[in-house]
């Protein structure tokens, strides 16, 4: 499938990042806010928080951003800020599992 | 004429001229590399915004913003956006003069001058015209956020009333070798300028339905501050943009004359030098001739 949504991240000094995305999530004023491919046209302010974004191969990004703008329309997001900066790594989950299954008393 | 010593003279230190000449255009031309880069992402951001403020405008055409008021009192004021060094030919000449004349038409309204730069500060204090604010050493150098604390002192000015209205005036990046004094009214924002410019674009493909949120009022307070400064960073990009450029320009003519000068001069030392070798052949001819 192709990808569908396209997604550009400008700062005032200009382009800091471009990619293809299935889905994107960003932290827009009112709350977290999803756009997946033929979103409305829309146009909201950012606040800082975390951009999570999906590729079609399934890998998450993620970036820390600053307070901004967004706009989405025609499939393409474009998101206008004052800083980008990599995002902590996510938090491991495994070990979770892990804990359940000793946690049946088996050995 | 000159010696063969005095020429020899001359030649060694235009060939050194020369050389620092042909370092400094090259050191221009790495810097012109670098500003011509930051300023097409200067162009991308401010076009991004020009659109969506189109966009909102669309939509909702009545809103408003401290940053559009129209006063008709009250002095205006010119930033002037001139070169910290000298050596660029009439750069900064173009820009003074331009800058003279569009002081001296509005006499009725005192015109409070902003200097970006030293030249056109140096300039303006000799003749007696103190610029209200200066901002000196930036050496050219694209630094965006002092761009935007430059912006941002502007728009305090003209928030707080001490100025009606915000000219700038700097040089226009048209290509490496191109460059244009202009004049760009900045504030108070003229909103029916920017979208009268792209009119058929409101009606036709920005049309459409759009959602704003929260608002379309809150979304316009906080796109203008950043559309204003934005296209503040822009101009002082375009001037640090065309210094360079008009730098490279002149030390490469120096870089050509220089050259020149070296050609006739050596030609003339040459000429000289085979004149002394002559002159001195016939002696010695002259001598064993007479001794036989």
């Amino acid at each position: 499938m192709a990808d569908p949504l396209a997604l550009r991240v400008l700062t005032a000094e200009g382009l800091a990042l471009e990619d293809q995305a299935v889905s994107v999530i960003a932290p827009g004023e009112l709350g977290y806010l999803g756009m997946l491919r033929n979103h409305a046209p829309l146009v909201t302010t950012l606040a800082p928080g975390l951009l999570t974004w999906r590729r079609s191969g399934g890998q998450t990004q993620r970036r820390r951003i600053g307070a901004g703008l967004l706009e989405v329309a025609h499939n393409q997001v474009t998101i206008l800020t004052d800083a980008v900066a990599e995002a902590p790594a996510a938090p491991d989950l495994t070990g979770i599992r892990y804990l359940r299954v000793s946690d049946t008393g088996k050995p | 004429m000159a010696s063969l010593r005095q020429l020899r003279q001359r030649l060694r230190s235009i060939q050194g001229t020369k050389q620092i000449m042909r370092a400094m255009q090259l050191v221009s031309a790495s810097k012109l590399k670098r500003a011509q880069g930051r300023l097409l992402q200067a162009r991308a951001v401010l076009g991004f915004l020009d659109g969506l403020l189109q966009r909102v405008l669309a939509s909702v055409p009545a809103l408003d913003h401290p940053l559009c008021a129209v006063r008709a009192e009250g002095p205006s004021a010119l930033v002037l956006f001139t070169s910290d060094s000298g050596l660029c030919g009439a750069y900064n000449t173009n820009l003074i003069q331009l800058a003279e004349s569009h002081l001296r038409r509005d006499t009725a309204r005192a015109t409070q001058l902003i200097t970006v730069g030293k030249k056109g500060h140096r300039y303006f204090l000799r003749r007696g015209y103190a610029s209200a604010a200066s901002y000196l050493d930036l050496a050219g150098r694209p630094d965006l956020a002092t761009a935007e604390a430059i912006g941002r002192e502007l728009m305090e000015r003209f928030l707080a009333g001490r100025v009606a209205s915000v000219e700038l005036l700097y040089s226009r990046f048209v290509s490496s070798s191109v460059y244009r004094p202009a004049v760009l009214q900045w504030l108070p924002i003229r909103l029916e300028a920017t979208t009268e410019s792209q009119g058929h674009n409101v009606t036709g493909s920005h049309a459409e339905e759009y959602i704003f949120e929260p608002s379309a009022q809150r979304i316009f307070d906080d796109l203008l501050p950043r559309w204003a400064l934005a296209t503040f960073q822009r101009a002082m990009l375009e001037a640090f943009t065309s210094e360079h450029s008009a730098r490279m320009i002149a030390m490469k003519n120096a870089t050509d004359n220089a050259e020149e000068l070296l050609k006739s001069l050596t030609r003339q030392r040459n000429r000289i030098r085979q004149a002394a070798i002559t002159k001195e052949l016939s002696e010695i001819v002259g001598t064993a001739e007479a001794l036989k």
